[in-house]
């Protein structure tokens, strides 16, 4: 009887000072990066790895339920205007290891969008290699800017061009413009596209970047 | 089969079979030698009288737990690979109250039933018919209540585990759990202590 209660105190603080050991253990990352050359040439070759503005704006309008849209830009830049439903997530943040981890654990599509491609090409290539399902928003906001809130006026008068300069018009509206440049405010912009309610513990952070 | 024997997914099904009857083999042992394929030490721990259910299922969460933050320390395993569930948060607490009240009335879980099955234990014949009406009636239910199992009611949260959503390490959670389980441990056994009835098995 004697031996079994020495026993069990025996495991007892066994398992406690493991435990102390792995209160102090770092943990692994857990994204796991997996660079596949092959793959990411083949979504550059067969244009996968972009969206152009009009098909992003019917993604709006439809209200994508797994759609993130990532602003890349700067603080500064983004509260000068942004597409409706952007985060602002610098570059230098979004490249971050905490950031991959934290913002990234529900499969989402991410389009990603700086002022021109570059740097969101950059951030494609991180994203992908994070095994995040990341989209480039061709020619970035100046091209939204252009074609989506200010949509060209046909040449020609005829009615098909003039019903599809309408429509193109009804989206500038939709997106916040009167058929020209205006400034979006901030405040507006900041609600964040996610889809999934409750207890995201990533909302706070989401605020804090806004 | 998964990471970290996902080698396995190349081989052939005949020798996955094989591995199959082997581990079902000896997890099936295990639990007849521990008294598992008797409903009522199953049974009895819901009135806590028994707690050798508990204890065996706690002390194989954590060695689990322990061996898998320390191999990961190590860095002998690439916990990315490693399969972890999405969790569904209420349909899962759902899904769980009625896993338990079916535990509590009809003494086994689904594994060992089917170990009373091999051991001729009559009251298991009629836990596994009941497991599988309760399958058959779900899957006739289940396009009605779709919101409530994957949809918006679901309480969807991605594959979160808890030193994500804590947004600690690995280590600070295993420590907590392991305080967790020695309380329990203990606990339990001043309870059986108290009013036990431990069934011999």
């Amino acid at each position: 009887m004697k031996i079994k209660i020495t026993g069990k105190l025996l495991a007892a603080y066994t398992a406690m000072i493991l435990a102390v050991i792995m209160l102090f253990l770092p943990g692994s990352d857990t994204r796991k990066f997996s660079f596949k050359p092959e793959d990411l040439a083949a979504a550059i070759a067969s244009g996968d790895d972009a969206i152009t503005a009009s098909t992003l704006s019917e993604w709006i309008i439809q209200g994508k339920s797994d759609l993130m849209i990532i602003d890349i830009r700067s603080e500064e830049d983004f509260s000068k205007g942004a597409i409706k439903n952007a985060v602002n997530i610098p570059l230098q943040k979004l490249l971050k290891k905490e950031t991959l981890n934290s913002e990234f654990n529900v499969p989402k599509t991410v389009v990603l969008y700086s002022n021109g491609n570059s740097h969101a090409h950059q951030a494609w290539l991180v994203l992908k290699s994070a095994g995040v399902d990341a989209l480039v928003l061709q020619g970035g906001y100046n091209a939204w800017v252009e074609t989506i809130l200010n949509p060209s006026k046909p040449v020609a008068m005829e009615d098909d061009e003039v019903l599809k300069y309408n429509a193109a018009l009804s989206v500038a509206k939709f997106f916040g413009s009167a058929g020209e440049i205006k400034e979006s405010s901030a405040s507006e912009n900041k609600s964040a596209p996610v889809n999934k309610p409750a207890a995201q513990p990533k909302k706070k952070k989401l605020a804090g970047c806004g | 089969m998964f990471a970290p024997i996902a080698v396995l997914n190349d081989w052939s099904n005949g020798i996955n079979y094989i591995f199959a009857f082997i581990i079902g083999i000896g997890f099936g042992w295990v639990l007849e030698s521990s008294g598992f394929g008797n409903s009522k030490k199953l049974a009895w721990q819901f009135y806590f009288r028994d707690l050798t259910v508990f204890k065996v299922m706690f002390t194989a969460i954590v060695t689990a737990m322990t061996g898998l933050i320390f191999i990961d320390a190590f860095g002998w395993i690439d916990m990315s690979s490693i399969l972890i569930n999405e969790t569904y948060l209420w349909s899962g607490a759902a899904g769980g109250l009625i896993m338990g009240i079916g535990f509590a009335i009809g003494g086994y879980c689904p594994g060992t039933s089917f170990t009373g099955f091999a051991t001729l234990k009559v009251d298991s014949y009629f836990y596994i018919f009941g497991a599988l009406l309760g399958m058959f009636v779900y899957g006739e239910v289940a396009p009605f209540i779709e919101p409530f199992y994957g949809g918006k009611y679901s309480g969807y949260m991605g594959t979160v585990t808890l030193q994500k959503f804590f947004g600690v390490s690995a280590g600070v959670v295993g420590f907590v759990i392991m305080i967790i389980a020695l309380a329990g441990f203990f606990g339990a056994e001043w309870i059986e202590k108290k009013n036990g009835n431990i069934v011999k098995s």
